[in-house]
């Protein structure tokens, strides 16, 4: 008992000698990091405001049936996707757009993907050479077309090697000027491509690479590889993501590229010139951020070389993929997320600061660095201390509720608030409840979520720095093997 | 000549103006016309009853047009069936494309009601022949 | 001020701040609800007139008058399908759209908007007035090619296009000059809204071609061949050979291979010659393959072994489009050394070739 006295005596101590420090520190930065968001949001439903606008002149069934503009190579990784592969190709291939190819590259899978698209699509084996453009590791095994000759399809088998090589041999194969890359389970709007090309089509000269929004599927329904309803799934887990991506990737990215410094490109959904791609190598696969780190250097080759360029962000919901359903999955997204962002920033680390590279240098990289990957170390020590100090007494009722309120009262304003440009913008959930929903869940997201979720990143990020080995191509499958009750249920809800 | 039974044509378009459009024309003309907003639903009006001629967008969501024509000519009971295809595609390399698929015809977008009407009279009584 | 009063005064602030975005939610949605429901039913009974009308069976005019007679504030509702219409249909329901949008008064007023303050204005006037295709309204966008916002031009040079009028090349022409360190105009936009114009445009052309800025004579060349410009082709080589813009002389192949004549396979040929940039190498070989000439075939046959594996492969398909002569120097190209660059080429285009089933068909050059 006494020892025990001792203890939290000591550690009340300790808090109350770290809190004196750092009380006025963590309010300043929580206001900052949610003010921040809140900036970039504006800038975010500006853009918003101004894209919306443009439709009514934009005339996309011009862009649709356009004769000269650019076509479009959509590349597919795809490892044991049976169950959705023909469907998704089949979608893919109806996509409304001018000129465009899928090419789908099978890694090495061991189930009947290539069976299914065999039978579906009447493919029949062609000696044709794929050039190596760009450096990929697994062999080609074969290559595929369907039997017409015409539709414009190409299936290229290889031995596994993971999806960035699996993206790379795509690229070498693929022979339009625009190559995207998605995934075999995601949803595409019918007019997606449109969408995503139009800053290619508006500048070619400058734009290398644009990115479209990504919105959760679980509980939509879809049929036959098409939208057809769009609902929230009931799970909490899922809800809170929905409003998670909806914040994050939404609008802290379109406020990002307003400002002209879009770093991160969804690996969901990615448009990029195919010239520069094969300038700056493709995906490395070995490195966990795929996405992020083909980004990053692609700034750095352009800036390097003197060019003047653009990377865009596309302010219109284009994709929509399946989120993690359980909290084993979402751990090992989270962990695996956050090393890709530690791994590449710190191989980009000679970026940081350097007035070389401009807005990304001075700005975009600081702030990843800062309210990104420390961001986790932060909330939670913050949380942690306040908690703990407000529990042995040390840190008063009024500090704790500031805080609540600055740290999780001030987020949640700042999903309100996306919420609210989404409902102006795009109004995708039709329903209510949804929208009720939502709502519940950008409270309840402040209640356990936020504070789980940065635990998890940390232990990506300490898992990277004890030079912990990743667990590669398997561990991106198991997460959607154990989403395959929630796959099956596409067509209904979740 | 009377005609006890109409001639049964199936429109599939996701584009509900073009189908109220074309709908509306053929019904005029005294044509049987059903209307349908995608592939599989074409497929599966073709198939309820006897059908003599189909007039297909090709950018449909899910199955394309072009995809339900491959369906029809590789199945024995509708692989004469008469299909005029209607879409925005202009590219030369997709007429081609069209017809090597096994179009009637090929109907660019923007159309002519009346150019249409035509054009089908014209597919339906060459298969009379 | 004390703690707790701070506090209060911040959680108040924030409380507020969510119950403002919660209405607005709410209230967003409420709108959007009701005033579809009260357009829908308002529109209901104008909807079969506006069928009957662009489907071209508005015999007696009635649903032409009635929809002309339609009061403003349903006009306001109605006008959105009607604009939807326009893009596509064409010939007279085309022109009788057209007119029930002058009778509201939509051309002028569009026509005013045309120099609206707000560039938003200006572009969906442009938009609404190339939609409707009045041949008049070409000199009215006209001006709207130099307007300073980019979105602005855009829609003005399609607007252009659609209307049709060949009097407006020269203007578009004009508009692909970088202004302020932006792009005039897109080429590819410049070009389709070109193409458009029909065959009148060539004596611009001509001009644009031996015009002293890049981006013009990219257009330019790109527009000789889709079209039958065929005065533009002597130039068209000059630009070819010589041209110091990569694009321009990429450009000029590709229209060469569809309106050259027979002499234009060996100016093509000489490109493909390894000392030239890869893409114009490549753009030459798919070239000759538009032209279809006999002389050809030598030179392509060669290419087969070449170490871009690219330019093989339009060898190859280059090869199959000539015709039944190409097809056989693809077969024998295909059992000389069978493993090697050559056969492997000419064994892939043959393959795909089957499948399209073009072996079997007879293709003649000219």
């Amino acid at each position: 008992m006494m020892i025990q006295f001792d203890f939290l005596w000591g550690l009340a101590r300790v808090v109350s000698a770290i809190m004196s420090v750092v009380a006025g520190p963590v309010l300043i930065y929580f206001l900052v990091v949610n003010t921040s968001l809140l900036m970039l949001m504006g800038l975010a439903g500006w853009e918003f405001v101004r894209q919306n606008r443009r439709k009514s002149y934009a005339g996309s069934e011009q862009m649709a049936a356009s004769q000269l503009g650019q076509g479009v190579s959509v590349v597919v990784p795809a490892h044991n996707e049976e169950v959705v592969i023909v469907t998704s190709v089949q979608a893919l291939l109806a996509l409304r757009f001018g000129r465009h190819e899928v090419i789908v590259v099978d890694d090495g899978s061991t189930d009947a993907t290539f069976e299914r698209l065999r039978g579906a699509f009447d493919l029949v084996p062609v000696r044709r050479e794929i050039p190596g453009d760009v450096t990929t590791r697994g062999a080609v095994i074969d290559v595929h077309v369907p039997r017409d000759g015409r539709t414009r399809l190409v299936l290229v088998r290889k031995k596994n090697s993971g999806r960035s090589d699996s993206i790379n041999v795509g690229i070498n194969a693929s022979i339009e000027s625009l190559v995207v890359f998605i995934d075999a389970d995601s949803i595409l709007e019918p007019d997606a491509l449109i969408s995503v090309t139009k800053p290619f089509a508006d500048d070619p000269t400058r734009v290398v690479a644009t990115g479209g929004v990504i919105r959760a599927i679980n509980g939509c329904k879809v049929v036959d590889g098409r939208m057809v309803e769009v609902k929230l799934g009931k799970p909490w887990l899922v809800r809170i993501q929905v409003v998670e991506y909806l914040r994050a990737f939404m609008l802290g990215r379109s406020g990002w590229s307003r400002f002209g410094a879009l770093i991160l490109i969804s690996g969901a959904f990615g448009m990029f010139r195919r010239d520069v791609l094969v300038e700056v190598g493709g995906l490395d696969p070995d490195s966990i951020g795929e996405d992020f780190e083909l980004v990053m250097r692609i700034h750095r080759h352009m800036i390097d070389n003197g060019r003047d360029y653009r990377v865009q962000f596309v302010a219109e919901p284009v994709s929509w993929t399946e989120v993690p359903v359980t909290a084993t999955v979402l751990r090992s997204q989270r962990k695996r997320w956050h090393r890709g962002l530690w791994e590449t920033l710190w191989k980009y680390r000679g970026m940081l600061l350097n007035p070389r590279y401009g807005r990304v240098g001075l700005v975009a990289i600081p702030y990843y660095w800062t309210f990104e990957l420390i961001a986790p170390f932060l909330e939670l020590a913050g949380f942690v201390l306040v908690v703990l100090g407000f529990a042995l007494g040390v840190v008063s009722t009024p500090y704790a509720l500031m805080f609540m309120a600055v740290a999780y009262g001030y987020a949640t304003l700042v999903t309100l608030v996306a919420m609210a440009i989404e409902e102006l913008s795009f109004h995708k959930y039709r329903r209510w409840r949804d929208l009720g929903a939502i709502l519940m869940a950008a409270l309840l997201e402040n209640l356990g979520y936020r504070q789980a979720t940065a635990w998890w990143r940390l232990e990506g990020w300490w898992a990277s720095l004890r030079g912990k080995k990743p667990v590669w191509g398997t561990m991106t499958r198991q997460g959607f093997g154990d989403d395959s009750p929630a796959r099956a249920s596409l067509s209904g809800d979740v | 000549m009377t005609e006890t039974v109409k001639t049964r044509i199936v429109v599939a378009d996701d584009d509900l103006d073009i189908l109220d459009l074309v709908v509306f024309k053929l019904n005029q003309a005294g044509f049987d016309t059903v209307a349908v907003t995608d592939g599989v639903a074409a497929l599966a009006a073709i198939e309820a009853e006897p059908t003599r001629l189909a007039i297909l967008d090709i950018m449909m969501p899910g199955l394309s047009g072009l995809d339900v024509l491959r369906n029809l000519r590789a199945n024995e009971a509708t692989k004469g069936l008469d299909v005029i295809l209607l879409t925005a595609r202009a590219r030369d390399a997709d007429v081609d494309t069209g017809f090597a698929t096994g179009a009637n015809d090929y109907v660019i977008k923007p159309f002519s009601p009346r150019e249409l009407l035509h054009r089908v009279n014209a597919v339906l009584a060459r298969g009379d022949r | 001020m004390s703690a707790g009063r701070t506090f209060l005064i911040v959680g108040a602030a924030i409380g507020l701040a969510c119950a403002s975005a919660i209405i607005v939610v709410a209230i967003a949605k409420l709108r959007r609800g009701r005033v579809a429901a009260r357009s829908r039913a308002m529109l209901a009974p104008y909807r079969h007139s506006l069928i009957t009308m662009v489907s071209g069976e508005d015999d007696d005019g009635q649903a032409r008058e009635a929809l002309s007679a339609v009061p403003a504030p349903i006009w306001v509702c109605l006008r959105p399908s009607v604009v939807a219409f326009l893009p596509k249909v064409r010939g007279l329901p085309a022109d009788n759209l057209g007119e029930l949008m002058r009778a509201h008064g939509e051309i002028d007023e569009a026509t005013r908007r045309l120099t609206s303050r707000s560039a938003v204005r200006r572009a969906r006037a442009a938009y609404l007035l190339g939609l409707v295709r009045d041949p008049a309204s070409a000199a009215l966008v006209l001006p709207l090619l130099s307007d300073h916002v980019a979105d602005v031009r855009l829609v003005a040079a399609r607007a252009l296009g659609t209307i049709g009028d060949p009097a407006a090349a020269s203007g578009i022409l004009d508009a692909l000059r970088t202004q302020n360190g932006q792009i005039g105009l897109p080429a590819w936009v410049a070009a389709e809204a070109l193409l458009a114009m029909g065959p009148g445009i060539g004596p611009v052309l001509q001009i644009g071609l031996a015009s002293k800025d890049p981006a013009v004579r990219n257009v330019c060349a790109k527009v000789a061949g889709h079209g039958t410009y065929l005065s533009t082709v002597p130039q068209l080589r000059v630009l070819l050979a010589t041209d110091s813009d990569g694009d321009v002389r990429v450009s000029s192949a590709v229209a060469l291979g569809r309106v050259g004549g027979a002499h234009d396979a060996a100016i093509l040929l000489r490109h493909t010659d390894a000392s030239e940039p890869t893409v114009l190498r490549r753009t030459c070989a798919t070239a000759l393959g538009d032209l279809g000439q006999r002389e050809s075939l030598e030179a392509l046959a060669g290419l087969l072994a070449d170490d871009d594996r690219r330019l093989a492969e339009r060898a190859a398909d280059s090869l199959v489009r000539i015709g039944t002569e190409g097809i056989a120097r693809l077969r024998e190209a295909a059992v000389t050394t069978p493993q090697g660059p050559s056969a492997r080429a000419a064994g892939c285009a043959l393959e795909l070739a089957g499948l399209r089933g073009q072996l079997a068909v007879s293709l003649t050059g000219s």
